[in-house]
């Protein structure tokens, strides 16, 4: 058997049923890219300023996959499409589910349609405290700082917390 | 409100079963339970002796799929929210038929109606038919290693295997839709002619629909 990949993903929805749309995507996420081995609790986030909208739940969660890079990334716009839509009058509309990739072993990515570590990951704080909660010791390969000292340096002052009733098995 | 609580889509390897499965789950707000495909020590050495290592390959499957169906099905507001799955546990029974032979399917086929016992029947299965060349192009397509050296023989026998399989279902309804014609992802009118058969009540059994 080939070396499998461990892939860092950011789950996050906006849309009723939050929950609901986390939990299939991950199921999708089993059936198409591989077996997920780690996940963070469900983490709800107020929105604020200007793109004040829904409040997000977000969940990091690991996916031991032996795809590409940019195999996990069409994977995960299948994903998006298939769950992502609602009906409106006029047709589909708004996305109900984002899946980011945070990291992908310790893979640098650029090109014009992904950047691996996620460049984001610094400044986002529904990002870094989820995943601290399960991967505090790991170095970022970029910046090569621990994610639980880049969460204390993060200038977000957003608040995340734990989403209560969502954090039973799902 | 919809008629059915625990609905299936079936269909060959390639056919759209999960797509499909997540579009109807998505409209639907219903939970999407989806075959996983464990690591299978069986799988390498079933290719390289087929005759010898069938019956512990789909016994191991049909392990896998009733832990996770167990699992699945043990979340207490599953049955309110209604399911959409890619797969019924049946598919276990199915494969088998068309991988062993004699005594061997006869011991088998013991395991297999002991657990199905306890498992939920589907409330409606729909079934995506699709011809082999299509089938390939799906698979070509998703690029899963252990799918590549799947032959044209094989899917068509498990065509075969399907219908034959569900034509003789008389417990819930059981509609084959021919997809030569469809593209749920890209038609929005697809998904919602599947939506309006699954709104309407059906006569158990197995029955073609039109598109």
């Amino acid at each position: 058997m080939d070396q499998k990949s461990r892939a860092i993903l950011l789950l996050g929805s906006n849309l009723e049923p939050r929950l609901s749309f986390l939990r299939n995507a991950e199921s999708m996420m089993e059936q198409m890219a591989g077996r997920i081995i780690g996940t963070s609790s469900v983490y709800e986030t107020e929105s604020w300023g200007f793109y004040a909208g829904d409040p997000f739940l977000n969940r990091v969660i690991i996916v031991e996959t032996s795809l590409s890079p940019l195999a996990m990334l069409r994977v995960i716009h299948h994903i998006e499409d298939t769950l992502g839509r609602k009906r409106n009058i006029q047709g589909y509309e708004s996305r109900t589910i984002d899946i980011d990739i945070l990291f992908f072993d310790n893979l640098h990515v650029v090109n014009n349609q992904l950047i691996i570590p996620h460049p984001k990951i610094p400044v986002r704080k529904f990002v870094l405290v989820p995943l601290c909660e399960i991967l505090p010791d790991m170095l970022h390969p970029v910046l090569n700082i621990k994610i639980s000292e880049l969460e204390l340096s993060c200038p977000d002052t957003a608040a995340v917390e734990i989403f209560k009733s969502a954090n039973t098995p799902v | 409100m919809f008629p059915y609580r625990y609905i299936v889509i079936e269909g060959n390897i390639g056919a759209g079963k999960t797509t499909l499965a997540g579009l109807v789950a998505a409209r639907l707000n219903a939970r999407l339970v989806l075959e996983r495909f464990e690591d299978n020590s069986f799988l390498p050495k079933f290719y390289r002796e087929p005759d010898r290592y069938a019956f512990p390959l789909e016994m191991s499957f049909l392990s896998d799929r009733y832990q996770q169906m167990i699992q699945e099905f043990n979340s207490p507001d599953l049955f309110q929210t209604g399911i959409v799955s890619d797969y019924f546990i049946d598919k276990s029974l199915l494969f088998a038929r068309n991988n062993l032979a004699g005594a061997e399917f006869g011991l088998f086929s013991r395991f297999f109606h002991i657990i199905a016992g306890i498992m939920p029947a589907p409330d409606i299965l729909v079934y995506l038919h699709a011809e082999v060349p299509r089938l390939r192009s799906q698979i070509m397509k998703r690029g899963r290693d252990f799918e590549k050296d799947i032959s044209d023989e094989y899917l068509t026998a498990l065509q075969k295997a399907y219908l034959e399989y569900l034509k003789r279902i008389n417990s819930y309804p059981v509609l084959v839709m021919d997809t030569r014609h469809i593209d749920f992802l890209s038609s929005s009118d697809h998904i919602e002619m599947v939506l309006d058969l699954l709104g309407k009540k059906h006569q158990e059994g197995f029955r073609f629909v039109s598109n």
